[in-house]
């Protein structure tokens, strides 16, 4: 097959995959038929936005809970489904959404405009004011939208707040999640205010004493489930369960309980105005659970032993993550080292430009073009499987430097002794040269294993819910950035020690020759 | 027996050839020396007679194999094998033992069986004096020892001649006598023998017939004891 026949089976292939049901699973009304078929409905949000929206239980972290868990389920029944969670950051459920990873995104979405082009909007469910928060008895904090001018001001990217404080001047500070850090900056003294949804201000502000929210509403935002384009079956049939679920009372039942029940949500459902707050009983537990930490005590023998499961499933996701990424960097550098050293020359220059490309560019840029880019050519990878090729190629290009490096390390008469003896350059590169380049390059190789190991957390972006962002959603859930931060840092101790023994015993075993005969 | 006949090296940065028409016969199972000053060509000679450089003209045969100078790249790996060569520099393989530095060729060209390889260059190692040795990695052996090798590692080929570039340069001077033992110890076994040498005293004293090259031309052959430096 020559070049040219080869790229046009390549851009037939590309095209008929992207034909493919796969890419256009939504299309002509497919998705509710499939939500009904399947009986289940994939719902993606992030829980590292953590209480009251969609969290671990921090008394139980392995059961997520808040209000809109209970509202995805009361959709989904009505829909004849069981709802299903899926992971994905928050500020990248719409591409989610779009690239087909589930049904619908139900996580704290906003309505505006510009999100009509790139997904459907079902009505509102929820609406909450903007709360300003600012440390308390600070005698310089800003109070009002004129004081927020040239100060800084935490809030979340993409969001109407983000939108409100820039509109006013303020220097905003965004956050990808986390309310937990968004406030800790404001205790600290790194930001003078943050203006969030009044959810999050009533679970993370007002459960802290030296914060104090000021009265009254700085905007009015709306949440809205979003469906992809061209799922009006799906997005009407959401429409009629909220309908339904507001008109007997249900939506008010449940906003009460997680105490989120406002004004603006009364008069978006049409119901009176709240009179005074009743018992909210998940906040109330949410307060006893987190509103003081926890004792040592407990942390030690209670906490901390429910995230066993939870940490040892991503432990076993990261570590299969980093040994399968590293054979593919292997293989792969091997072949880029092999036809830089030996290839005619445009092989080396293309081996070369790969190699410049590859590691000059950021890994986060690579993961977000297999992930999300190459869905627009009809390319659709497994999460797995995208993580795997991005962390493999990234990793190829430093792999390819350390063995070019071992390679030249080997003097050339080594190879044209093996010539002379009647070795072929294959059997040489095997039995000769590539053995003492090895030694070389093995310390390089072990030091690579162990940041795979570190950048393998960059894969939450493509929904992997491996140890870091596990970290960071049990941190946010409960509230214990300190203590689960050493627990995270124990497991990646534990995987990371054995690869770097492994490593020694490698380099010990390929220098044998270089040591004192043993006795 | 090699023959060489009117071999002419060039080199793109040079402007005189490397070597010039250089033309000689060796018997089989004799023992020559190259005696010649520093860049007179003796390792190009001997990098083209062992098939690791091109030549532009002429032809080198071995036992009735020609190798000419319009056959390419690929005629030179009839020399591979045929020729054995004992660089200066040595290069043993390092991770290698002694013994395995001299089965691996046997093995992997010749697909000899391991017990096979190992029972023969175990053999031809007592001979050369290093029987305590076999199991030794290069790093850990002496000069003298680690030449021996190299020796042991080329004659495990079977080739039909020898080339050593500057045996005794890289030894102590009071060795000279030792390289000249083993190169005998390697005659009784009928291969043929060309040294490379700047060496005087050491060609009359080791070899039975001696080449005299001078930028890249022989001028003057003869028994070493009626050669004139
Ligand atoms: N790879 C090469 N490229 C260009 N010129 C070379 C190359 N190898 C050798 N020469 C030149 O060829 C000539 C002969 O070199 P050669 O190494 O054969 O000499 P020699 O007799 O072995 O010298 P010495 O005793 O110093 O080893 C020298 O002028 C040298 O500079
Ligand atoms: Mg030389």
């Amino acid at each position: 097959m020559n070049a040219r026949s080869a790229l046009r089976a390549l851009l037939v292939g590309v095209a008929a995959a992207a034909a493919s049901p796969a890419a256009a699973a939504g299309a002509r009304g497919g998705t509710l038929q499939a939500v009904q078929q399947r009986r289940e409905l994939r719902w993606g949000a992030d829980v590292f936005g953590g209480a009251p929206y969609v969290f671990q239980d921090p008394m139980d972290p392995n059961h997520l809970v808040g209000f809109e868990v209970e509202l995805a389920d009361a959709i989904a029944r009505r829909l004849g489904a069981k709802a299903r969670p899926a992971a994905g950051a928050w500020d990248k459920l719409l591409d989610l959404l779009a690239r087909g990873d589930f049904d619908v995104a139900l996580n704290g979405i906003e309505v505006a405009e510009e999100k009509r082009r790139v997904c459907l909007l079902s009505r509102p469910y929820y609406a909450a004011g903007e709360r300003l928060s600012v440390r308390r008895g600070d005698p310089g904090a800003p109070r009002t939208l004129e004081a927020v001018k040239g100060r800084r001001v935490g809030a979340l990217p993409g969001s109407l707040a983000q939108r409100i404080l820039e509109r006013a001047g303020a220097v905003v500070v965004t956050y990808d999640g986390g309310q937990d850090q968004i406030y800790d900056d404001l205790r600290l003294g790194r930001t003078d205010a943050v203006l969030l949804d009044d959810p999050i201000a009533h679970y993370y502000a007002d459960v802290q004493p030296e914060l104090e929210t000021v009265p009254g509403s700085f905007g009015e935002v709306r949440y809205a489930v979003a469906v992809r384009l061209g799922d009006e079956a799906l997005r009407d049939a959401i429409d009629g369960a909220l309908s339904e679920l507001a008109r007997t009372g249900r939506l008010r039942a449940l906003y009460q309980r997680w105490g989120i029940w406002n004004a603006e949500t009364a008069a978006l459902l049409g119901e009176p105005p709240p009179a005074r707050p009743g018992l909210a009983e998940a906040w109330e537990a949410w307060r006893a659970a987190v509103g003081r930490p926890p004792s040592l005590r407990e942390r030690l023998l209670v906490r901390y032993p429910r995230t066993f499961g939870l940490f040892a499933r991503a432990a076993g996701l990261t570590l299969l993550l980093t040994l399968s990424s590293m054979a593919l960097a292997m293989a792969v550098g091997a072949l880029l080292a092999a036809a830089r050293r030996y290839g005619a020359a445009p092989v080396r220059w293309l081996a070369v430009g790969v190699i410049e490309l590859v590691r000059g560019t950021p890994l986060l840029v690579q993961l977000i073009m297999i992930y999300f880019g190459l869905p627009e050519l009809g390319v659709k990878l497994d999460p797995f499987v995208a993580g795997w090729l991005g962390l493999g190629l990234n990793y190829a290009a430093a792999e390819a430097e350390n063995y070019r490096a071992g390679l030249e390390s080997v003097p050339v008469g080594q190879g044209e002794v093996a010539t002379t003896l009647g070795l072929s350059r294959l059997q040489a590169l095997r039995h000769v040269i590539a053995p003492q380049a090895l030694r070389i390059a093995v310390p390089p190789m072990t030091n690579d294993v162990i940041a795979l190991l570190k950048d393998s957390s960059l894969v939450s972006l493509v929904t992997l819910t491996e140890l870091t962002k596990t970290y960071s959603n049990l941190a946010a859930s409960m509230r214990d950035h300190l203590g689960l931060g050493l627990v995270v840092a124990a497991w990646y101790l534990l995987l990371g020690l054995p690869l770097a023994r492994l490593g020694r015993l490698a380099e010990r075993r390929l220098g044998r020759h270089l040591r004192r005969a043993a006795a | 027996m090699i023959r060489v006949d009117a071999l002419v090296k060039r080199y793109a940065s040079l402007a005189a050839p490397a070597l010039r028409r250089v033309s000689f016969e060796v018997a089989s199972g004799q023992l020559v020396a190259i005696l010649g000053r520093s860049g007179a060509g003796k390792s190009t000679l001997l990098r083209c007679l062992v098939g690791l450089e091109r030549f532009d003209e002429g032809t080198v045969e071995v036992d009735g194999v020609a190798v000419r100078a319009e056959d390419g790249p690929r005629g030179l790996r009839v020399l591979h094998g045929r020729v054995g060569l004992v660089p200066q520099s040595l290069d043993l393989f390092p991770h290698l033992s002694a013994l395995d530095n001299c089965t691996l060729a046997p093995r992997i060209v010749k697909g000899e069986r391991r017990a096979d390889a190992e029972a023969r260059a175990s053999r031809l190692l007592g001979r050369l004096g290093l029987e305590a040795e076999q199991g030794a990695y290069p790093e850990h052996l002496s000069g003298g020892q680690r030449q021996r090798v190299a020796i042991a590692r080329a004659l495990a080929m079977e080739p039909r001649v020898l080339l050593y570039d500057e045996p005794t340069s890289s030894l102590d001077p009071s060795l000279r006598e030792e390289v000249g033992r083993t190169l005998l110890t390697v005659k009784e076994s009928g291969v043929t023998q060309l040294v490379s040498t700047h060496d005087w005293e050491f060609a009359r004293s080791a070899a039975e017939w001696v080449l005299v090259l001078e930028g890249g031309a022989i001028v003057r052959e003869g028994e070493p004891g009626q050669i004139v430096g």
